[in-house]
């Protein structure tokens, strides 16, 4: 018997150390003091972001997260990947981990802005809750804030077409020339840039900055990939391989010169780095064995089956209810000694044979005797196989996707496949890396390779959120300054917009705060890109910028910014998504725990309902 | 072998209500709600003790039903609040507020539960006439020839939840999409008033609020197999529509419990297969279009109806088999043994692909004039979608309601002021003939009826969550809050002028009549449903008139 007798538990997130006023019989006006509150949430929030600092910028110190129990330990270098290992048991981490799950979900990148400006815009809130502003004057001018930052990016935006033609001129110029070209270059941009804003300014704020339709060439595209690089080169030259290798394919070129959903990963472990390479088709790791029905299978043009499931008699679709309580009976003593499994191995191999199909692609798993005797067939088993691949294979093939093998008849079959060897890739497990490619597919496998095992998550992280940056400055059609620059910005719009009159006088005190947030931001930004070696440095020269900029001067980037972009709708999207978590905590004032029952020792400080 | 154990006794607690350790925990439960109640209320995260996802939210129907109450008497009352709210959508944390502070004020006040009951019904009589009546200066007509007040109704709803995160544009934005949802609801022939069609409401996550929308029609996820070729090949409409109730995944499990006994050499799976190929075999033969089932469809049937030219949509849900039924005229049929009744089918007029996001949707339009539409919303993230979808439906559902009782009452604290105001007028000028007919005491009742008001001023006094003074005008009995930029009460109907008197919410002051607004031209900006708060107010004092009357109460603890 199980009943559902949990109960709840409140934890308060938000504490006035003013005694509760009980209205119903009380005789007193107003409260004289001013209630000093107490954010656990925000606490919290600021507290768990301080400690992703150092994954903010291009030069990432990784972390090692040790699990005691288990004694194992991972890498990590991302905010994504750190909130995933460790333990958040409150709802705020558990909040925060969400909100980072979904941007990485859609953009791959920008969560240690996200996590970064959770952290310093709770402590803007926190700040001006001890200075006794109510939360929904809170809430109306951070967001005010925002939408001036946002006004920022639209107004400060570029092409990528600018960006690339900046690039092309950069490459020119020999390297002693380079830097002095460099400055000259970047200054007329930068007076470019604040005339754009200074005009645009006066134009309506839907004003929208570029309506032509980019055609992107290759050469734009490798310019462009360097400009959102963010430090991870070698993985962006993959990411512009695989751009090259689609292209080169796909001649009718649908104006999209990256295809993301036709992209792969492949990890190997125990080979260099260096050897890290772009392949066309569908590149994975199979034993010896199959590897051999490969060599014999090389150089023809095959059939395919594509499986959408496991590859065993026990396997059944999705939503099939097996009965629970199924007794077989017989009435005959000597039944004939074929199990239900030999059987149906029989019909499967039957059916591959019937309709001489040569490679079968599964999504699931494939039984080990199957798998045996199809290696004597010749017949070449994929297991574990993504469904974007099994789709791609299904159109280019002409392959209808099954659930059974038993089910497949001619019009399932699909053809012109080759398989081909690659590479024997490490001596050591027996692996072999093949790749399986259908005529005219764009799909492309990105092979990540290193000779330690523990960087190749991290580096297939690094390779994805590359292609997805690529892959959204060309669907933006539009880029940021990056390094710091657009921060810059939104400092000095922040500044400007509080000397405006305002509705709320303490308005400008909450823009004040988000200025200085800013400050932490391109402070930290400079500090772990090295470019200074200490935060009070860094607020001196970011202070010194702002007021040349004040003295009519256009915000310039250090050298080693110059060149760097960030993605318009990336940066945007993680900027509105930190606020909102903010908001969600700010406005928080209790946590509450259900299926908990009373007494429970960790519980114990809390009450119970 | 079964071990037999010692039953328990029952527990019985005695006058439960002076029990300190169930007063803290109501205490605690009145300042959950209060704490949560109006624009600015505060939000919960609740999640379970393994790390689930955590629901933020304000909303007494999404607290209430996550939250587990221990004694017997918040389970009563969460699940009236729960009752309430499933049949009126709004005004659960007034009603709990209410029910709460009513106990305690009693308690505090020291009153006799039985002389509290008989004045709490009198004083709820009361209201009842006082909100029914034509004198009533808190209630003002809805108007459903203009859309203003419509608007006006779903955007209070909208802003007194703060976990839907909007901004005013956004709040505008899907404040017009309610109203929207709320008139492709109602039949365009009016022969049949009494029935409204269905809105359904999808969510999609990581888009913008603004990309939100309402389609007619249905909109449902496409099948994994359809290519928009598959569409093109079909041509134009309208197409025949069959639907199925039962699962046809094949499987034998609708069977139950038992043990099944299954002679060797006898394959049920492949039997119920060949049954299912009949069925196809039938449908496409009846030349159906679309063949929609609730549950799974068997894989190898998919494959026989797809290279037949049929459209597949398996795994419609419980939820969507209504407005689905009612979209086509098909007939869910939940047997797959016999063949297919003619007027079980329906029609569709035509489909259409519609993409949001990363999402792509079909939407099939109806063939008669069938009053379903889809609410697409969007958001940026989970927590903040689920509230803005339950506060959505809310929203129609209340629309809904005040089509019934064309008139809304005013919001933003107005209502309860005003009521307080009149009912404490009402009760002190004929206290002693209304004292001896309840034959109570003089000061009983007197007390009685401060008890009442004090509790419906709390309701108001919830509202605000910033320790600012929230006051009441001596004439109109408005609700006021001191705000240098605002210049009209809570609600917006009163102006403010300089002679009006105003004096602090929470102190004592004189009685009087409150003067009903003539001849203004303002429009309140804040409304309420008046059935809700009408049936909140009632079923509140119902059930603290329960609750007091609890001599015991015994638990059985095995």
């Amino acid at each position: 018997m199980c009943e559902d007798t949990g109960e709840s538990v409140f934890r308060l997130i938000q504490t006035e150390n003013k005694t509760h006023v009980d209205f119903a019989d009380i005789t007193m006006s107003g409260s004289a003091t001013v209630a000093q509150r107490c954010h656990i949430g925000l606490q919290q929030l600021e507290a768990i972001a301080a400690t992703t600092h150092s994954f903010l910028g291009p030069n990432k110190r990784p972390k090692f997260i040790q699990d005691e129990d288990a004694g194992d330990a991972v890498l990590v270098s991302s905010c994504s990947r750190l909130l995933e290992h460790i333990e958040l048991d409150g709802s705020v981490g558990q909040l925060l981990h969400e909100m980072v799950q979904a941007q990485q979900k859609v953009f791959h990148s920008g969560t240690g802005t996200l996590v970064f400006l959770a952290g310093v815009w709770s402590r803007v809130a926190l700040e001006c809750l001890n200075r006794g502003i109510t939360v929904l004057d809170i809430k109306t001018a951070m967001r005010n804030g925002l939408d001036v930052c946002l006004e920022v990016c639209k107004q400060s935006a570029v092409s990528v077409k600018e960006v690339s033609c900046q690039k092309l001129k950069e490459l020119k110029p020999t390297s002693a020339l380079k830097s002095e070209n460099q400055d000259s270059e970047t200054q007329s941009l930068d007076v470019r840039l604040s005339q754009n804003l200074r005009l645009k300014l006066k134009h309506s704020r839907h004003f929208n900055l570029q309506t032509e339709n980019t055609q992107t060439t290759p050469n734009d595209v490798s310019g462009i990939a360097q400009a959102v690089s963010h430090g991870c080169d070698s993985s962006m030259r993959l990411v512009l391989q695989a751009c090259k290798l689609q292209s080169k394919i796909t001649e009718d070129a649908r104006n999209r010169p990256l295809d993301i959903q036709k992209l792969v990963t492949c990890l190997i472990p125990g080979m260099s780095e260096e050897k890290s390479c772009v392949l066309h088709g569908f590149v994975t790791l199979l034993s010896v064995e199959q590897a051999s029905v490969v060599r014999h299978l090389q150089g023809q043009a095959l059939k395919i089956a594509l499986v959408n499931g496991d590859l065993s008699e026990k396997y059944r679709h999705m939503g099939f209810n097996r009965p629970a309580n199924v007794v077989h009976i017989t009435d005959r003593a000597n039944m004939s000694s074929v199990s239900l499994e030999e059987r149906w191995i029989e019909d499967a191999l039957r059916k591959l044979h019937e309709f001489s199909i040569d490679v079968v692609l599964a999504s699931g798993t494939a039984g080990a005797k199957l798998k045996d005797r199809t290696l004597g067939a010749n017949v070449l088993v994929i297991e574990g196989v993504k469904r974007s691949v099994l789709n791609d294979f299904s159109t280019r093939t002409g392959a209808i996707m099954v659930s059974y093998v038993t089910q497949i008849d001619e019009n399932c079959v699909g053809q012109g496949v080759t398989v081909s060897p690659w590479r024997d890739c490490s001596r050591k497990k027996d692996l072999v890396a093949v790749s399986i490619v259908s005529a005219s597919t764009s799909l492309v496998t990105a092979v990540i390779s290193s000779s330690l095992s523990a960087k190749l998550q991290s580096l297939e992280d690094q390779f994805w959120s590359c292609a997805h940056r690529l892959h959204q400055a060309l669907t933006d059609g539009k880029l940021l300054h990056g390094a710091g620059a657009t921060e810059l910005l939104c400092i000095q719009q922040l500044h400007q917009s509080r000397q405006t009159e305002m509705e709320n006088p303490q308005e400008s005190v909450v823009l004040e705060l988000m200025a200085e947030a800013w400050m932490d931001y391109v402070s930290t930004l400079m500090l772990n890109s090295g470019s200074v070696v200490s935060k009070s440095e860094a607020w001196t020269a970011i202070a010194h910028q702002m007021r040349l900029y004040k003295a009519g001067e256009a915000i310039s980037r250090d050298a080693d910014g110059v060149g760097v972009y960030d993605n318009v709708t990336v940066k945007t999207e993680a900027w509105r998504r930190a606020l909102d978590l903010v908001f969600l905590v700010l406005q928080s004032d209790t946590e509450i725990i259900t299926g908990v029952s009373e007494g429970e020792h960790v519980y114990s400080e809390l009450m119970y309902l | 072998m079964s071990r037999i154990c010692k039953k328990k006794p029952a527990v019985c607690t005695d006058e439960p209500l002076s029990n300190s350790n169930i007063c803290q925990k109501m205490a605690l439960l009145r300042n959950i709600l209060s704490s949560a109640y109006g624009p600015t209320g505060r939000l919960k995260q609740i999640h379970n003790n393994v790390g689930g996802h955590v629901l933020t939210t304000s909303t007494s129907t999404a607290l209430l039903k996550r939250v587990d109450m221990s004694g017997p008497l918040l389970k009563m009352i969460s699940t009236a609040v729960q009752h309430h709210t499933t049949c009126y959508s709004d005004c659960g944390l007034f009603m709990g507020i209410f029910t709460l502070r009513l106990i305690e004020n009693t308690q505090n006040n020291g009153l006799r539960t039985a002389a509290a009951a008989k004045v709490y019904k009198h004083l709820v009589e009361e209201c009842n006439m006082y909100l029914k009546g034509d004198s009533c200066g808190c209630k003002v007509p809805v108007d459903f020839s203009s859309s203003d007040s419509i608007i006006a109704l779903a955007r209070s709803m909208i802003t007194s939840k703060p976990a839907c995160m909007l901004n005013s544009r956004e709040t505008k934005h899907i404040s017009s999409l309610i109203a929207q949802a709320f008139l492709y609801s109602i039949h365009c022939n009016t022969s049949s008033v009494s029935c409204f069609g269905r809105t359904v409401t999808i969510g999609i996550e990581s888009q913008s609020v603004s990309d939100s929308s309402v389609f007619p029609g249905l909109l449902v996820d496409v099948p994994e197999m359809l290519q928009p070729a598959d569409l093109e090949r079909l041509g134009s409409g309208p197409f025949k529509v069959v639907l199925f109730s039962v699962s046809l995944s094949g499987d034998i499990s609708e069977v139950g419990d038992v043990t099944l006994e299954i002679h060797r050499g006898v394959d049920p799976e492949h039997d119920l297969l060949q049954q299912l190929l009949k069925l196809g075999e039938q449908v496409v033969m009846d030349k159906v279009s679309l063949f929609a089932c609730q549950k799974v469809v068997h894989p190898v049937l998919q494959h026989y109806l797809r290279k037949h030219g049929v459209v597949v949509i398996e795994r419609l849900g419980l939820a969507l088999m209504e407005p689905f039924v009612q979209l086509t005229g098909a007939q869910a049929i939940a047997s797959l043994c016999a063949s297919v009744p003619v007027e079980a089918f329906g029609m569709v007029k035509e489909f259409c692909l519609q993409s949001c996001g990363s999402r792509e949707l079909l939407q099939l339009l109806p063939s008669k004039d069938a009053a379903v539409s889809t609410m697409l919303l969007c958001h940026r993230n989970e927590t903040m979608l689920e509230e803005l979808k339950m506060t959505c439906k809310r929203a129609e559902h209340v629309l809904r309601l005040t089509l019934r009782e064309p008139c809304a009452l005013l919001g933003g604290g107005c209502t309860e002021t005003l009521l307080a105001t009149h009912i404490t007028h009402m009760s002190c000028s004929k206290a002693s003939e209304i004292a001896q007919a309840l034959s109570i005491s003089h000061s009983e009742f007197i007390m009685a009826v401060k008890a009442f008001c004090s509790s419906l001023q709390s309701v108001a006094l919830s509202l605000d969550h910033d320790g600012q003074d929230c006051l009441i005008d001596m004439t109109y009995a408005h609700r006021w809050v001191p705000d240098i930029y605002s210049k009209t009460c809570s609600c917006g109907l009163v102006e403010d002028r300089s002679n009006l008197e105003k004096t602090p919410l929470n102190t004592a002051y004189p009685t009087f009549c409150p003067v009903s607004l003539k001849n203004t031209d303002s429009q309140p900006r804040i409304l309420d449903s008046f059935s809700a708060k009408l049936n909140a107010l009632n079923v509140a004092v119902e059930m603290a008139n329960l609750v007091l009357d609890v001599k015991y109460v015994i638990e059985d603890i095995n």
